[in-house]
């Protein structure tokens, strides 16, 4: 009889060995949930950032990896770091964006994110043929905050729970409720008047 | 895309529609060299993180930065002593400020 191939090792084996000074054994980690992460960022970033933002979050695991606690599944604590570095990315995208005052000029792939604002400003009567969906979701999310734009797309546009939204994010479950409530009247109101000024008929 | 009724349900299915059409994101075999890179480049330098991140390793810190501010606070009022102060305090800071080493007598400090 064949012998019994030898099982992977568990997460908890790897992060002993990381933990232990074998850094290599770290790309064992990024291997199995690479995709998870990616997964994670692409529906919160933009497109073209979100390669980078994966990477930071992988750094950050493995630079917070002593402060990891086995209490929880390593996964649950990969995704509430990639959710919480999308924040941070947002919370200083906005930062930047109100200091320098250039608006989305400095930042890569503005130009796309400047000519929907354009047609939707003109009420470009073939803006919903010109653009893709999420581009223009992207704009219309781009009118929120940091906080309410996290809180609408876990709750309203993936589905979250309320609790798990408050884990990932580090709030209480009132002030998610309260951020999705606020957000997702906001996001329908600057979807509706852009269809009233003509942009859909 | 398809145009989308002002309906608030037909609003939110376009909107998580879109959200779902987001492209995906390919991550190369470089991309993950370029990260084990820096993965191994943090690596080399383990103790210097886990000194900064301790509590303790923070509050030694801070410690030191209250005891440096200190030290430049006490070496300010005698460089002013010596050239402003009094006559005794004046003396006082002139035997300090010669022979920092050595202790200043007490009588000294006590007359001045």
């Amino acid at each position: 009889m064949a012998p019994e191939p030898p099982h992977p090792p568990r997460d908890d084996e790897i992060i002993a060995q990381v933990l232990a000074g074998q850094s290599q054994a770290f790309e064992e980690l990024v291997e199995r949930y690479k995709r998870q992460v990616a997964a994670i960022v692409m529906r919160k970033v933009p497109h073209q950032e979100a390669p980078e933002v994966v990477h930071l979050v992988f750094i950050k695991a493995f630079v917070s990896l002593p402060n990891y606690r086995p209490l929880r599944p390593f996964a649950n604590w990969l995704s509430t770091l990639a959710v919480r570095t999308c924040h941070d990315f947002w919370r200083e995208r906005y930062r930047s964006r109100e200091t320098t005052h250039t608006g989305l000029a400095l930042e890569p792939g503005g130009r796309r994110e400047r000519e929907v604002e354009a047609a939707w400003a003109m009420r470009a009567p073939d803006a919903y043929e010109a653009f893709e969906a999420w581009e223009l979701l992207d704009w219309a999310l781009g009118q929120l905050g940091p906080d309410d734009r996290m809180a609408v797309t876990l709750v309203h546009l993936e589905g979250w729970s309320l609790a798990e939204a408050a884990g990932a994010l580090g709030w209480t479950q009132a002030a998610v409720k309260l951020r999705v409530f606020r957000a997702r009247r906001k996001l329908r109101k600057i979807i509706a008047d852009s269809l009233a000024g003509g942009g859909g008929e | 895309m398809k145009p989308v009724s002002g309906k608030p349900e037909a609003i939110d299915g376009f909107l998580r529609k879109a959200h779902d059409s987001r492209p995906e994101l390919e991550l190369s075999q470089g991309w993950q060299a370029g990260l084990m890179r820096e993965i191994n480049a943090l690596a080399l330098r383990p103790r210097q993180a886990a000194a900064r991140d301790e509590p303790a390793a923070a509050f030694t810190r801070l410690l030191f930065r209250f005891a440096g501010a200190g030290a430049l606070v006490a070496a300010g009022l005698l460089v002013y002593a010596h050239f402003y102060g009094p006559d005794l305090d004046q003396q006082a800071a002139g035997v300090i400020l010669e022979q920092p080493a050595s202790p200043v007598p007490l009588e000294r400090l006590l007359w001045s």
